[in-house]
């Protein structure tokens, strides 16, 4: 084919112009550190590119939500921990008031105990945490718990709500983060009442028969959602340590995905500038030259 | 046998000679000139032969055969592969067409501004992840404010796209506006060269720079538009475009540009003289049309869609549930009425959160039942995120995923048909070269050749001076 200056000027303009092309392209990605930076670099990389990083907030999320929820069942644990002790001094208390050969007014001091500790469980009922009431259920503005009597407290009323409040810890997946107080905490008080009652009474036969028997039933409610609460700590936990490693491995991911190999691209860079520098130079030695330079 | 031409002819020859190589001269000279210029087909100066000395007949004398009598450039040739311009002249049209294309997705790339933390998709997320901190924190002002926080730069973020989707939309129609005023400057011109070549060529003259100026003008506007060339008399060209004459002989239509009231003052191209719509199906016009009224209508009707879909969806749950002071029934986006603009409403440019909501933040429904500490309202709002929302099948991340995947497609797309049709041009043209291409190496021994014959051609004539001096001033005068 015959070919003139023009067709080897245009070639060779055209072939650095494709080398400079790459050699642009390289040094974005270097840059960038990212190899799609526009949909149309890789589509389907850009649009599981969305898809993961859609998956990296939920899973931070719902990490968020667990650790809410360990943080809130902490804390129901520790008042439900204060409640048994309670209940333990309330037994010892109801033990040493039932043998028939105590005297009235020790009596009646162990019955102001019990007043203190009515007290003090109506104050753990009542729990505050976190701007809502522990106890409270969906209610979580009212005061979950109101005695009634004065000065001796003669009855409790719960004006909490009686739903658990609901937290998703996985998509989907929903858990209950609470117990409410008239489940856990009610029958107790209205026990250590009667017992308070029966000890200012002095009714020995109820004392030993009844009263210790709710008693333990009080304490035995109490462990149960304790240990209800110590299960739903551990399935968090666990959870939580399993988003960790989701989350890992979806960063792992996402980097895969659009990361830049480095080491290559530093390499095809390399090898890039060399093919222009040899382009550059070749296209300066054809270019030149002409009949003219060698006629007389 | 008797030397018949006259005493004179031999310098009739070298005469002869010296002009057709000072003609070729020149030529060679014009080629030089011309090595760079666009659109330049080198030219070649034919030579033949004279006619012979004597011409049969039945008078002729009877001699020894027919005698050359030299040299003359018989015509200029333009070489020229007229086949391999027309295939570059279709190769234009197509590759007009995708560069408009692939220029105009990867702006809209960039509009989208994809896979990023600062688009849409990050919006969204972000607005989910405000609704379920508000499931756990339902009667916390503070949470309040993020969710309206959050939806509202998710609004932006879609009223954005879109406005600079439409903005680009506009652009284009000025785009379209220059490109139309080129086409018709074209036409005129090639019209007029039209005439030109006719004049010459009646009267027998080869207008061979005329033609490579017209060539040249055709190249460009077959890049803009699909211009069917066809040959007309005396040397002229017709250009018919969408079947319609833009260029007959010497006259020139016009096209018009104006913005169309049906089409949402959308800039439509007609012809001046008859109104008609002008039919273009190629070229950088039709890349720009193509664009203008279909892919940027898809990307935005797109975006319509799902943020009709979001407002409508957020909007039934968020009525199921009850705000702070305890009433139920309200919306948390604006409502968007799809009656003004079929089928969704502009709902990405319409998108905000209620008056309501924005002014007291306690009617954000998070409560099921009406107690404040109940976030279950807000969770179903936040389980709208894995709903499969898009006709049953999908959710608006997947949708919107599937937009973008989409866009990138289009645009590499492009990118490669761009790419394919440079190879294929620069293939055209290297054959096209071939032919008509300049080589200054060949010119300068041309250059030596002529030289060489014109030399020769003045020598002859100095030899044949010499001997008619021997026969006139010499001979016959012995004895003088």
């Amino acid at each position: 084919m015959r070919v003139t200056n023009g067709t080897l000027v245009r070639h060779s303009v055209n072939n650095l112009n494709d080398s400079l092309e790459r050699l642009d392209e390289l040094n974005r990605r270097i840059s960038t550190g990212k190899t799609i930076s526009t949909p149309s670099d890789d589509p389907a990389g850009a649009a599981t590119s969305l898809r993961l990083r859609s998956s990296l907030a939920e899973v931070q999320q719902y990490t968020r939500n667990v650790e809410d929820s360990i943080s809130w069942l902490n804390a129901t644990d520790s008042a439900l921990g204060e409640a048994t002790a309670v209940l333990q001094r309330a037994r010892e208390l109801a033990v040493q008031g039932a043998n028939g050969t105590v005297p009235d007014d020790a009596r009646e001091a162990i019955a102001l105990e019990i007043d203190e500790l009515i007290d003090h469980l109506v104050q753990v009922g009542n729990t505050f945490h976190d701007g809502r009431y522990l106890f409270g259920g969906q209610d979580t503005v009212t005061r979950p718990f109101q005695t009634t009597g004065s000065p001796a407290v003669t009855g409790v009323v719960y004006n909490g709500g009686t739903e658990p409040i609901v937290t998703e810890i996985g998509a989907g997946i929903r858990m209950e983060m609470d117990f409410s107080g008239d489940q856990v905490l009610v029958g107790s008080i209205e026990t250590l009442i009667k017992l308070r009652d029966d000890l200012r009474a002095g009714n020995t036969a109820e004392l030993s028969g009844t009263d210790l028997g709710a008693l333990e039933d009080a304490l035995d409610t109490v462990l149960y959602y304790r240990a209800e609460a110590g299960a739903k700590i551990n399935r968090l936990e666990r959870t939580l340590s399993r988003f960790q490693d989701l989350e890992l491995n979806v960063n792992t991911l996402i980097s895969e995905n659009e990361d830049v190999d480095m080491a290559k691209a530093i390499m095809d860079l390399k090898t890039e500038e060399n093919i222009y520098r040899a382009a550059l130079s070749s296209s300066a030695r054809i270019i030149q030259p002409s009949l003219l330079d060698f006629l007389k | 046998m008797v030397h018949l031409a006259g005493s004179f002819s031999g310098i009739e020859i070298a005469r002869r000679s010296l002009d057709a190589h000072r003609t070729a001269l020149d030529v060679t000279g014009h080629n030089i000139a011309n090595a760079n210029t666009p659109g330049y087909s080198r030219q070649i100066a034919s030579m033949s032969p004279t006619r012979a000395y004597p011409v049969p007949g039945y008078g002729s004398p009877n001699t020894a055969g027919q005698v050359g009598t030299g040299v003359e450039v018989t015509r200029i040739e333009r070489m020229k592969d007229s086949f391999i311009e027309e295939r570059i002249w279709e190769e234009n049209q197509v590759t007009g067409r995708w560069s408009e294309r692939e220029d105009a997705l990867e702006q809209i790339e960039l509009i989208f501004n994809e896979p990023s933390e600062s688009g849409i998709r990050s919006a969204m997320d972000q607005y989910w992840e405000a609704l379920q901190e508000l499931t756990k924190r339902p009667d916390d002002l503070a949470a309040r404010a993020v969710v309206a926080e959050r939806a509202s730069v998710l609004a932006d973020t879609l009223q954005q796209t879109r406005l600079q989707l439409t903005q680009y939309q506009s652009d284009l129609d000025r785009s379209v506006m220059v490109k139309v005023r080129e086409v018709n400057s074209l036409a005129t011109q090639i019209a007029d060269l039209n005439d030109q070549i006719a004049r010459i060529t009646v009267s027998g003259g080869r207008p061979n720079d005329l033609y490579d100026q017209r060539d040249l003008l055709v190249a460009r506007l077959s890049r803009l538009v699909d211009a069917d060339v066809s040959t007309g008399s005396q040397g002229m060209i017709n250009i018919a475009l969408g079947g319609v004459s833009l260029v007959s002989g010497n006259r020139a239509s016009q096209l018009r540009a104006e913005p169309d009231g049906d089409r949402a003052g959308r800039v439509s191209i007609e012809w001046e003289w008859t109104g008609e719509q002008a039919v273009i199906t190629n070229g950088e016009l039709k890349g720009i049309l193509e664009i203008r009224d279909q892919d940027l209508n898809y990307y935005i009707t797109a975006l319509d869609s799902m943020a009709l879909t979001l407002i409508e969806e957020t909007n039934r749950v968020h009525r199921e549930g009850y705000g702070l002071d305890g009433f139920n029934g309200r919306n948390f986006w604006e409502p968007v009425d799809t009656s003004v603009e079929p089928p969704y409403g502009q709902a990405a440019a319409r998108i905000r959160v209620s008056d309501e909501i924005r002014s007291d933040l306690n009617k954000i429904a998070a409560s099921a039942s009406g107690l404040p500490g109940d976030g279950s309202n807000a969770l179903r709002l936040a389980e709208l995120k894995q709903a499969r929302l898009v006709d049953g099948t999908a959710t608006l991340s997947d949708e919107y995923a599937s937009l973008i995947a989409s866009l990138g497609v289009a645009s590499q797309e492009a990118k490669t048909m761009v790419d394919n049709q440079e190879t294929l041009l620069n293939h055209l043209e290297d054959l096209g070269g071939a032919v008509s291409g300049v080589s200054l190496d060949e010119e300068v021994a041309n250059m030596i050749q002529y030289q060489h014959a014109y030399n020769a051609a003045a020598r002859l004539m100095t030899t044949m001076d010499e001997m008619l001096d021997v026969l006139i001033n010499r001979t016959g005068i012995v004895g003088r």
